[in-house]
């Protein structure tokens, strides 16, 4: 596969949250806003990109046997160090994204990227694969969000979209609400697939 | 018994680094972190505080476990601030609030930390919501079993659409906030 397609797949082919269902605990809790999926989305891509770059590199020394473990603490200790960072540098961010740093820990796209891909391929192209995916995932949370946010605040990136007059969806902005428009856009994508 | 002994040695290394890692990244940021909290907390009191000409965070008093700070002008107290919490949607909402001690009336909320809904309860740190409680005092609001509420419990303070128990929150920690400087505001004064 060439470089390219191995950028390109994370946003349609092998899109991490329509294709894959990968990372659904963050990308449920999360967009409840366009802007929240911006941010959990970039955070999201910095450590995939790190934990997808360190594991590529190591993957002739890390034994198959306890690979799992060794990839754990390698995330969770990108993740941190992030989160340290960023409280220490940038507290502003830091404020926006605090409640949603621990969760890229939990957070199967990484994991599985590790797994199925850095484990297994040189650096360059685990880097171009981390970058992809984080990319196509933060795509895939600014749509999901975008539309919670037209229907349940009747605003988009806090711009008022829809007139004072409308009436506020709030199931929207609830779980219930995540559900409903996850699994729509699902369909839409199969429905397209299929095409 | 080679194989497991490789797998302990690799193991043991991928932690201890990381460990490492984790161990220098914490000492570097260990101050700027420090720092970014404790200019947070000056910029929450100073802006519940009315306009003041001292330094708030040296004139202060500590009375049973609750930091007051002071602020004042031409050497007269016009506001006093310090922290207060009230429990949220999920978890503690912790605010500063600043109160003038001529009327025992509101002069300013802040939120410091909060874990509530993003998009939802998170709207408590929006202005139109906080300021509404400048002003407000015991005596001059509507009380419900003498305590501060929202409309939807027959009170007067506007809850936030969709978040009524983030508002409620906010609403707890204001209210023993006020009842917190009514009874030690003689020993907050004293001396002054």
């Amino acid at each position: 596969m060439g470089l390219r397609k191995e950028f390109t797949k994370g946003f349609v082919t092998e899109n991490p949250i329509f294709r894959l269902l990968l990372g659904m605990c963050p990308t449920l809790a999360v967009t409840t806003a366009a802007i929240n999926g911006v941010a959990m989305g970039l955070a999201t891509t910095v450590v995939l990109v790190g934990s997808n770059c360190t594991i590529s590199l190591l993957r002739r020394f890390i034994p198959p046997r306890v690979r799992i473990p060794a990839f754990i603490v390698i995330i969770a200790s990108f993740v941190t160090i992030i989160d340290m960072l960023m409280a220490g540098f940038f507290y502003e961010l830091h404020k926006v994204l605090g409640l949603f740093i621990p969760l890229i820990v939990v957070n199967c796209i990484i994991l599985g990227r590790a797994e199925a891909y850095a484990s297994k391929n040189p650096l360059l192209r685990s880097l171009i694969d981390g970058l992809g995916m984080g990319l196509g995932f933060t795509i895939s949370l600014i749509v999901l969000g975008s539309i919670r946010e037209i229907l349940g605040s009747g605003t988009v990136f806090g711009f008022a979209l829809l007139g004072e007059g409308y009436p506020l969806f709030i199931v929207m902005l609830l779980p219930p609400g995540a559900f409903i428009v996850l699994g729509l856009l699902l369909g839409l994508m199969n429905r397209l697939r299929r095409v | 018994m080679r194989e497991s002994l490789r797998l302990v040695i690799v193991l043991t290394l991928v932690c201890l680094i990381a460990a490492l890692a984790l161990a220098g990244v914490d000492r570097l940021t260990k101050e700027p972190r420090l720092e970014q909290k404790r200019l947070a907390h000056l910029k929450a009191i100073k802006s519940v505080l009315p306009p003041f000409d001292n330094d708030p965070l040296k004139d202060k008093k500590e009375i049973e476990g609750i930091t007051f700070y002071l602020g004042k002008k031409e050497g007269e107290i016009t506001g006093v601030a310090f922290s207060s919490k009230g429990e949220g949607y999920s978890g503690f909402i912790t605010i500063m609030m600043g109160v003038n001690p001529e009327d025992d009336s509101i002069t300013g909320i802040e939120i410091l930390e909060h874990m509530e809904t993003p998009g939802l309860g998170a709207n408590i740190e929006k202005e139109e919501f906080k300021n509404q409680f400048k002003e407000k005092s015991l005596a001059n609001s509507k009380l419900v079993d003498g305590r501060l509420a929202v409309k939807k419990d027959k009170g007067d303070i506007d809850a936030l659409t969709g978040a009524t128990i983030s508002s409620r929150g906010i609403v707890e920690a204001v209210d023993k906030g006020l009842k917190v400087f009514l009874k030690y505001k003689e020993q907050i004064l004293i001396g002054q």
